[in-house]
């Protein structure tokens, strides 16, 4: 998972920048500025030292003049010889000096002129001297001499006053010089001081500028350093750890927050500086840190989803890698809720549409339609299956009112009218009834049912139709059904009647006379007469009770009405009454105790059980006291044995055991069927009814009864019968 | 009701009995001769014929009817209504002799106003003592003491 998330630069700040350079710039400036102002100093002290020295240069030059003359006048004046050497030295100082001079005033304004007539008048008063030197030698002084010594004069005169001139143009250059260099010895500290109180300012500005920088990265790294520990997020960096080879193979924990502890139950500062996969070796599950080293090494932003196991609870992280600097920063979001809460959502979603195909699938098997209905309005929704009820094509046509009125059957359009949601009034009813003649003809019943909803402020009106046609068409065959059983039923009591009376009224004729015949006649039989009277007598008997039980089985009538509490242990006193020459011919015994009070009809329960005992007695097996025993207990209708429907929760059961012959296990169930006899006629007289007549009362008590037997031994009888 | 005393020389016992069948009529007709009881015996072979000799004007009503239920014409049961219903018959007393044994009969016609029930029996000793039973009641004495215990005769 790669989110499209821009690598952040830290902000470019251009005017700090811009500053530092202007800053540099201007001390940059002042530096030259201050530079220039001591070379310009130090070239005006130069000059003035210059102009100095051109003074000293032509003072020096023309006391040499002088010398020079006044050399020449006294070795005149003495005759000395030693003339010649002075004179020469004195050429060569003198034009040494003027050469110096020369120099000294090479590119200075003025001099030039003064130094070439001032060379050209020492040229003269060079010869003019070495010929007054040469006429001293060869003769005493004469006119020539004089003439000599006049010109020397003259010349010398002209330079002097060539001297004075070049001073007094010395002295002004000099004294401009001065000026320039006054100025300048009051300029040149002047700009010193501006230029350090102005760089002093420079200065000050950026500390000031920087100091507000620093607090200001100082708070900002402290709201940085709250936002990183107080997030709910967890906020670590790593950095990465190199093999030999430098390749990325782990990180190490540079820096933690507290949510570690909170979401992982590891304490930040045991974190610091160790390598991750130590830390937190779920990473190497997933491959987590190759797809970190990843991150790193192709500067990539990832995050992704991973469930963790914490203190044994599974939570769910979003993790979010970016590579930052020199590491990768890494912020983990518990979205368990939310995960879970996506994950419930898309399982409510998952339940809606299962729930809303069941719907779906519900309204077709069904044969519902349903409509939506804007109130006061003829605008109208209908479901697919309305079309598909009417036997119409969803959407087949547009849904109106009067479109579906077209369907109705003539003679329920009032019926109609009436369900039509916008024209209800209050009061009104909400179920309706009417029939319609479908697109192909068919007639089918409708039942409407309408109701009003209120789904974000809007009234709706929800019409639900139900085709019933099958219902209608069940409930008439119901009907049709229903009478022919009051028909037959009808019939089945005058077969009662019959049974009852038509055919019981011959066979008491025939015992009549046979009683008759018996008491007046039998006398005069022969033996075998008197044997066969014996016999017709007994099967008249026989017949006479298969009518009873037969009768008896017939009448055990469906109706409930009659029920009422019924205390077994009084139905078993009963029994023991009616039966009481049997039981004590037989010398048997019937034990009852604790038996419950049951809803039921007393003399069908006296039946029952009657029946029961009578049984046994009749199949008691000769060679034990017979012993017919009565037990009742409460147990949970489930607990009941058999396959089949056990409406109530618990039931009484009841268990009527003897030590009689017993009969065949297999034969249990054949055991309860009318006219059903397990034993050969003789020596056991039955009809095959009784059992049948038990399982009857039983039903019709709503129970069950069930026979186990053990041939030999007895028979066993379980009666179960609801509370 | 006029106290009925059995086994006197002076008062013969009048009584009816209406039944459509034959051989129950002999029955009845031999049994009551085997009884050592002065009786007079008439019998009707449906309720209509009993209910005209009973409205005929100057009758000499019976002290008892033996009725049977189930006969053509006129059953029993619109038999005892009819009498009960009539003001110059209430001093005749009334046994159901019928072979149903059928509770609602029972229940019916002892709300109607019979004075005992009786099964016709499927032995002839039987039926003689049964009746022998019913002629001898103290018809005064039953009648207050009657109630659906009683009614059904038992022997």
């Amino acid at each position: 998972m790669h989110t499209n998330i821009q690598t952040r630069r830290p902000d470019s700040r251009l005017p700090d920048k811009l500053a530092l350079i202007l800053a540099i710039a201007l001390l940059v400036l002042i530096t030259a500025i201050l530079y220039r102002q001591i070379k310009t100093l130090e070239k005006s002290s130069e000059l003035v030292s210059n102009s100095i020295m051109v003074d000293k240069e032509i003072n020096r030059l023309f006391s040499q003049f002088d010398l020079m003359e006044s050399g020449e006048f006294r070795a005149g004046i003495l005759k000395d010889s030693s003339l010649d050497r002075s004179f020469a030295e004195r050429k060569l100082e003198n034009d040494k000096s003027l050469e110096n001079l020369k120099a000294l005033t090479q590119g200075m304004p003025g001099f030039h002129g003064y130094l070439t007539a001032i060379t050209l008048l020492k040229d003269s008063l060079h010869t003019n001297l070495s010929d007054l030197e040469n006429e001293l030698t060869f003769s005493p002084l004469g006119a020539t001499t004089k003439e000599y010594i006049q010109r020397s004069t003259l010349i010398l005169a002209k330079l002097r006053n060539l001297k004075f001139q070049l001073l007094a143009h010395n002295e002004n250059l000099l004294r401009q010089r001065m000026a320039k260099y006054k100025k300048h010895t009051f300029l040149t500290p002047m700009t010193s001081v501006l230029l350090a109180l102005f760089s002093m300012g420079v200065f000050g500005i950026a500390y000031l500028v920087l100091r507000r920088q620093k607090n200001k990265i100082q708070s900002s790294e402290t709201l940085l350093a709250n936002i990183v520990q107080s997030t709910d997020n967890i906020m670590n960096y790593y950095e990465p750890i190199f093999d030999p080879h430098g390749k990325v193979v782990d990180f190490k924990v540079i820096f933690a927050n507290v949510c570690n502890r909170d979401y992982l139950d590891l304490e930040p500062a045991e974190l610091t500086g160790k390598p991750v996969s130590e830390v937190f070796p779920f990473l190497l599950e997933n491959n987590e840190l190759g797809r970190m080293i990843a991150c790193y090494n192709e500067n990539e932003t990832i995050d992704f989803d991973r469930q963790v196991t914490v203190k044994g609870e599974m939570v769910w992280f979003h993790t979010f890698i970016r590579p930052m600097e020199d590491g990768v920063l890494e912020v983990v979001r518990n979205n368990t809720r939310e995960f879970n809460d996506k994950e419930n959502l898309l399982k409510l979603n998952e339940k809606l549409e299962i729930q809303n195909f069941i719907l779906t699938e519900a309204k077709r098997m069904a044969s519902i339609g349903s409509f939506i209905s804007l109130p006061k309005k003829e605008e109208l929704q209908f479901s697919d299956n309305l079309y598909r009820i009417l036997d119409c094509k969803p959407g087949e046509f547009e849904p109106s009112y009067q479109a579906l009125r077209n369907f109705i059957h003539p003679d329920d359009l009032d019926e109609f009218e009436g369900s039509v949601p916008f024209k209800m009034s209050k009061g009104d009813k909400r179920d309706y009834y009417f029939r319609i003649n479908s697109k192909k003809g068919k007639l089918k019943h409708l039942r409407s049912k309408n109701r009003k909803i209120k789904i974000s402020g809007k009234t709706l009106f929800i019409g639900i139709i139900q085709d019933i046609s099958d219902r209608i068409q069940a409930e008439n065959n119901l009907r049709l059904k229903n009478l022919e059983l009051n028909r037959s039923n009808i019939e089945l009591d005058s077969f009662n009647r019959v049974a009852s009376h038509d055919l019981q009224e011959p066979l008491r004729k025939i015992q009549m006379f046979l009683s008759r015949i018996d008491e007046s006649e039998k006398a005069k039989l022969s033996n075998k007469g008197r044997e066969y009277m014996d016999r017709t007598n007994r099967i008249a008997a026989r017949m006479q009770s298969l009518i009873k039980n037969l009768l008896a089985y017939a009448q055990i009538g469906s109706k409930h009405d009659d029920f009422a509490s019924v205390d077994l242990a009084e139905v078993l006193n009963k029994v023991q009454e009616d039966y009481s020459e049997q039981i004590r011919e037989a010398g048997a015994k019937l034990l009852y105790q604790n038996l419950p009070t049951v809803q039921g009809v007393f003399f069908q329960l006296e039946q029952l059980f009657g029946n029961l005992v009578s049984n046994a007695l009749k199949y008691r097996n000769p060679e034990n006291v017979p012993e017919i025993v009565l037990k009742a207990e409460k147990i949970p209708g489930r607990h009941i044995p058999g396959d089949f429907i056990k409406p109530a929760n618990y039931y009484y059961k009841i268990v009527v055991s003897d030590n009689g012959i017993g009969f065949d296990d297999r034969q249990s169930q054949m055991i309860f069927e009318l006219f059903q006899r397990l034993k050969p006629m003789d020596g056991h007289p039955g009809t095959g009814i009784g059992l049948a007549i038990c399982k009857k009362i039983v039903e019709n008590h709503h129970g069950f009864i069930q026979a186990t037997g053990n041939l030999g031994k007895g028979s066993t009888f379980i009666i179960y019968l609801p509370l | 009701m006029k106290m009925l005393i059995p086994n006197t020389g002076e008062h013969v016992l009048r009584i009816a009995l209406a039944d459509d069948d034959r051989d129950d009529r002999q029955f009845f007709k031999e049994a009551i001769e085997e009884l050592s009881i002065r009786t007079t015996l008439q019998m009707f072979l449906d309720g209509q014929k009993l209910m005209d000799y009973l409205n005929t004007p100057g009758v000499h009503l019976p002290d008892l009817i033996f009725l049977d239920l189930n006969m053509p014409v006129k059953n029993g049961m619109q038999c005892l209504k009819e009498i009960r219903a009539n003001r110059a018959f209430n001093q005749i007393s009334i046994a159901i002799y019928s072979t149903s044994s059928s509770e609602l009969d029972i229940e019916d016609t002892f709300v109607n106003g019979a004075n005992i029930y009786l099964n016709k029996p499927n032995n002839f000793a039987k039926l003689r003592e049964s009746i022998s039973k019913v002629l001898q009641i103290n018809w005064q004495y039953h009648t207050s003491n009657l109630n659906r215990d009683n009614f059904l005769l038992r022997l």
